[in-house]
């Protein structure tokens, strides 16, 4: 079975005019009706319900039984922001949390095929990856377009095209 | 107790969560080996001197604390972690006469990661006895 994937960024328009407003509009409820289809969507997929769950799990402080610091509503938001920028038809992550407060997406095959992002509090997010022999790790900013490198570790891992 | 740890000692890191394993195939995530960032020092119980009974009672004791479930433990080599360029420093508490802190974290988030994975990676998924195997 072949699968495509659609690139769909939410981008603002920059006009004050009714119809770019309108055709903003219809473009992001289009795209939540596709976030709905099980095929393409990350909805449907419950991954949007793991970051709530997480959250209510994570939300005060010493949550490890430690000192962990809490997750943020913020940090959830910078989530949600970050998934609703994947392409659609993209591989479903596994979420969790760390101790200093972030939000894990993982992307994990195996051992040696695995990529872990960090939402942080501060906006910015964090990324390490192990593909076989190949080690990266980087940082890029959440309230931006996935960046094309970001997306490719995550296609190595998956092994399906973003 | 001696305060030099030797390279095939075994530290134990708790878990608490159940999102930091994989139910699929029973391996330790690396959000577990993620260190606060203040202070960056991550929590864990050396092996020594403990019987397995031991090992377990301390993390209930650390699980009941914040009414959670032990589901497991993940057990790695002092060894695999020094060589992620970390130390690790003797810290006993009352309840923990074995506890340890893993210290030397990079200051850049990224490289943190970076460590954390490559010990999630070798640590070995040790599951309570008392929940049982937790599959998906």
């Amino acid at each position: 079975m072949t699968t495509t994937t659609i690139t769909m960024p939410l981008t603002i328009s920059g006009s004050s005019s009714d119809i770019a407003n309108f055709i903003t509009n219809q473009r992001e409820k289009s795209y939540e009706l596709l976030q709905e289809s099980y095929a393409l969507g990350l909805v449907a997929k419950g991954v949007f319900r793991q970051l709530d769950e997480v959250f209510e799990e994570c939300f005060f402080g010493g949550w490890d039984g430690a000192n962990a610091k809490p997750i943020l509503a913020e940090t959830l938001q910078s989530a949600r922001i970050f998934l609703k920028s994947l392409p659609l038809g993209i591989e479903p992550p596994d979420v969790g949390a760390e101790p200093d407060g972030a939000i894990t997406l993982e992307w994990y095959k195996s051992s040696n095929k695995v990529i872990s992002i960090s939402i942080n509090p501060s906006g910015w997010l964090y990324f390490a990856a192990i593909i076989g022999t190949k080690r990266r790790h980087g940082k890029d900013f959440v309230l931006l377009d996935v960046s094309e490198d970001l997306l490719e570790l995550i296609s190595q891992i998956t092994g399906k095209a973003g | 107790m001696t305060d030099s740890i030797a390279n095939n000692e075994l530290l134990a890191r708790y878990i608490t969560s159940s999102r930091w394993f994989r139910k699929q195939d029973q391996t330790v995530k690396q959000d577990a080996f993620i260190p606060p960032e203040d202070p960056l020092e991550l929590s864990v119980t050396r092996h020594v001197n403990l019987a397995e009974n031991d090992i377990w009672s301390i993390g209930r004791g650390i699980a009941r604390s914040i009414s959670r479930t032990l589901h497991s433990r993940a057990d790695v080599e002092t060894g695999y972690v020094t060589a992620q360029s970390l130390s690790v420093v003797p810290q006993p508490v009352p309840d923990n006469p074995n506890h340890a802190n893993i210290v030397g974290w990079p200051l850049e988030k990224d490289a943190r990661k970076m460590c954390a994975l490559e010990i999630a990676r070798v640590a070995r998924f040790v599951v309570n006895p008392e929940v049982g195997a937790q599959t998906p």
